[in-house]
């Protein structure tokens, strides 16, 4: 029933006009007409929520939920409900059975993390880099390579800050009411290779696919083949959960082939990079394949692909980005990697004690000042909400 | 690695969290409010920022009210041109503005005519080369297409709108739509601090403060963009110079002669609006100087205007003939805000002979 809402509201036009592209292969013309669905907000998200309630029931892992109404909060808790983190019944719902009453602490924590993730969306993303990125993708071929790569870098900060804005705005904005969400990002882009990067970027869906899909089709039990095919399923359908169209399963589909390639070298060579050179050169590895992985991701269409692709060893360009937009992706850019890779063996509010009392303040009021000041006010939704 | 069932709002940081955190935020206010109070001593105001969202809330607005709305389409002109405060007490009617600065207003009356529950009475700013149909898309297409697929029938871009269009009004900050950082850098600029000469209503009535603007380049400039062509400052030595410079690049293009078949499509959506009931007057703003010059040649009033008003079946206005609209027009163009109330006065006498009210 779940999958079915989800699959006839996001998928039913793309099956449709996949249908008809296969026909048109065959010699035969068929031409649907757009059905016009509308889909609903957050549709990805919540279906995941409440198929995941149904399998740990089915499995016995968690007790039916007797009361209706938490169970409806389950589902609906505003902060998290557009956009994540999907969260699980055994982390939500002990949390409805008693009246929650935020502690002053966890309410100025709450209000501190919301300000984060407001600073990440509006100014990093909105108002930083997705200028850039706009302006990359839509003419690539008019810039030359080294304004097509920072479009490229800038998209990798854009849709980091911005999904993980919105995961801290949701995780602030439920501890101000008392509620505890669960992380949904961890310094991805300091991950040492593919492996390391799932268990940082959106964690509650990567952890929620290798549970109930990846563990499902038996993971790596099997013989290697096996798990080289459970590998690419699993990615592919996790680029298709973010949208119904083929660059999604292109992404989806590097992502499974790097984490096979990783596999297999670990498998082989039970290579385990030690010391500080080959970890940061492993590091800044992973993030460009990454951010390459994010071209089909961004582009839209096969067209858009193949010209920012072929744009990437431009030795001339029409156009060229503004010096102050190069600056600004160049310094926002090495600076997230350079945080990345220093925090990523501490917790966001870790790093936030081991500054002094007057750092923090600053901190704060900085970032206020810029939200303040250098928000453009521009509506730009978050991107995952199209999800 | 931790497991995803850890919780970032479970461990909450140990040292002097409340105090650090709530005196940065009182430091943030405090400066927030120090930029704020300097930039309306400078002369910065508040003000809404015209949006394709503002303008779908109007456009809402002219669905709702039938009868009782008066709908205003067009350009600039329309827009700064017209006070909707006089325009409600002189008429009864609720004004409800639609022109879209600098676009194309024929696709915004073929929305309205399209639309059966609009059924009052609408102005349209009659730039006659501009009631000609193009294949075009413009701005004011886009406008249409989001009011119609993104805000109609939704509740949140509405309450997002409200929301926005408050904060506007309440800080100099958001004036007029530039961005923070631009005035901020007008700000730390010698020589660069100066009020943005335009501000926007709530309702999307704007006003064009022209003794904040650089005269006579502001009018030059405005008089090179409506010319189109290149003009080399550097022979200009007085304003004679400039206004021979402009009529001889004016003389090599040919004055465009209208034929009734070009009004058609213009002519099919009055005739729509008119059968449910409704009015419909088309007005030729007025224009001065190189302005008047250049409109005038390329579109001569007898081939073009009178043209389109001879086939019309809507109410026709050209201030030209009413010399109680004789207004100054600082850029040629358009009207200062200081003069909108009595223009807008004189212009409903003007349309209330005609019986458009």
């Amino acid at each position: 029933m779940n999958l079915g809402f989800l699959g006839f509201f996001k998928y039913a036009d793309f099956l449709n006009q996949s249908f008809a592209g296969l026909l048109g292969l065959a010699g035969i013309n068929y031409q649907p007409l757009p059905l016009g669905i509308v889909l609903p907000i957050g549709i990805s998200f919540y279906t995941f929520q409440t198929l995941s309630y149904t399998l740990d029931v089915y499995q016995r892992k968690t007790p039916a939920e007797t009361s209706f109404l938490d169970f409806s909060l389950f589902v609906t808790f505003f902060p998290q409900l557009v956009a994540g983190p999907i969260v699980r019944a055994p982390q939500f719902l002990p949390q409805c059975k008693a009246p929650q009453k935020a502690t002053s602490e966890q309410f100025v924590w709450g209000l501190t993390l919301f300000l984060f993730g407001i600073f990440a969306k509006a100014i990093l993303a909105d108002t930083a880099l997705a200028p850039v990125v706009d302006q990359i993708y839509a003419t690539p071929s008019a810039f030359s390579a080294q304004d097509v790569w920072l479009g490229v870098l800038a998209f990798s900060g854009q849709i980091f800050f911005d999904f993980a804005g919105y995961s801290l705005c949701a995780i602030g904005a439920a501890l101000t009411l008392g509620f505890s969400l669960p992380d949904n990002f961890h310094c991805p882009y300091g991950a040492l290779g593919f492996s390391d990067f799932w268990k940082r970027w959106h964690i509650s869906l990567s952890s929620w696919l290798r549970d109930y899909l990846y563990f499902s089709l038996g993971g790596s039990r099997g013989k290697p083949v096996r798990t080289v095919f459970n590998l690419v399923l699993v990615m592919i359908l996790g680029g298709l959960w973010h949208g119904a169209a083929w660059t999604f399963a292109v992404w989806g589909c590097l992502h499974g082939l790097f984490l096979v390639v990783e596999h297999g070298i670990k498998q082989v060579t039970s290579y385990r990079p030690l010391g500080l050179a080959p970890k940061l050169v492993l590091i800044v590895l992973t993030f460009l394949l990454v951010s390459l992985t994010w071209i089909p991701f961004r582009a839209q269409g096969f067209d858009n692909l193949a010209a920012i692709l072929g744009a990437l060893t431009n030795t001339t360009g029409s156009s060229e980005l503004g010096m102050l937009s190069r600056i600004v992706v160049v310094t926002v850019m090495a600076t997230t990697l350079i945080w990345h890779i220093a925090s990523r063996d501490i917790r966001l509010e870790q790093r936030f004690d081991s500054f002094s009392p007057m750092v923090k303040t600053s901190l704060v009021a900085l970032l206020m000042v810029c939200v303040g000041i250098f928000s453009t006010g521009d509506s730009r939704a978050f991107i995952y909400f199209q999800f | 690695m931790h497991s995803y069932t850890s919780n970032s709002s479970d461990r909450l940081p140990q040292q002097a969290l409340k105090r650090s955190v709530l005196a940065g935020m009182a430091i943030a206010v405090l400066l927030l409010t120090v930029v704020e109070l300097r930039l309306r001593q400078i002369g910065f105001q508040p003000t809404v920022q015209d949006s394709k969202e503002l303008w779908a809330t109007e456009r809402t607005k002219a669905a709702l009210l039938g009868k009782q709305a008066l709908i205003l389409v067009g350009d600039s002109r329309m827009q700064l041109d017209m006070d909707l405060d006089v325009l409600a007490a002189a008429t009864g009617l609720t004004p409800v503005q639609l022109a879209i600065d600098g676009s194309e207003f024929l696709p915004v009356l073929a929305d309205l005519a399209a639309d059966d529950s609009i059924t009052g009475t609408v102005l349209v700013s009659g730039d006659v080369w501009k009631l000609v149909e193009k294949s075009h898309t413009d701005r004011a297409n886009e406008w249409i297409d989001f009011y119609h697929r993104e805000y109609k029938a939704l509740v949140a871009p509405k309450l997002e709108t409200l929301l926005k269009s408050r904060v506007q009004q309440w800080s100099a900050l958001y004036a007029s739509g530039m961005p923070a950082s631009d005035l901020l850098i007008r700000l730390i600029t010698p020589g660069k601090v100066r009020p943005l000469y335009l501000s926007t209503k709530p309702n999307r009535q704007r006003d064009a403060d022209y003794q904040l603007v650089d005269q006579p380049m502001f009018y030059i400039q405005r008089v090179l963009r409506n010319l189109g062509q290149t003009v080399d400052l550097a022979k200009v030595a007085s304003q004679a110079d400039f206004e021979r410079l402009v009529i001889d690049a004016l003389q090599q293009s040919a004055p465009t002669h209208y034929a009734p078949e070009q009004f058609f499509y213009v002519n099919r959506l009055t005739d729509r609006i008119l059968e449910r009931g409704g009015k419909i007057a088309f007005i030729n703003f007025p224009m001065a100087g190189l302005i008047f010059a250049i409109d005038e040649h390329r579109s001569p009033r007898e081939f073009g205007w009178d043209v389109f008003a001879a086939h019309s079946r809507a109410i026709t206005f050209n201030s030209q003939d009413y010399p109680a609209l004789n207004f100054a027009l600082p850029d040629g163009s358009h009207l200062d805000m200081r003069d909108k109330q009595a223009f807008t006065t004189q212009l409903v006498s003007g349309l209330k002979a005609k019986a458009v009210f």
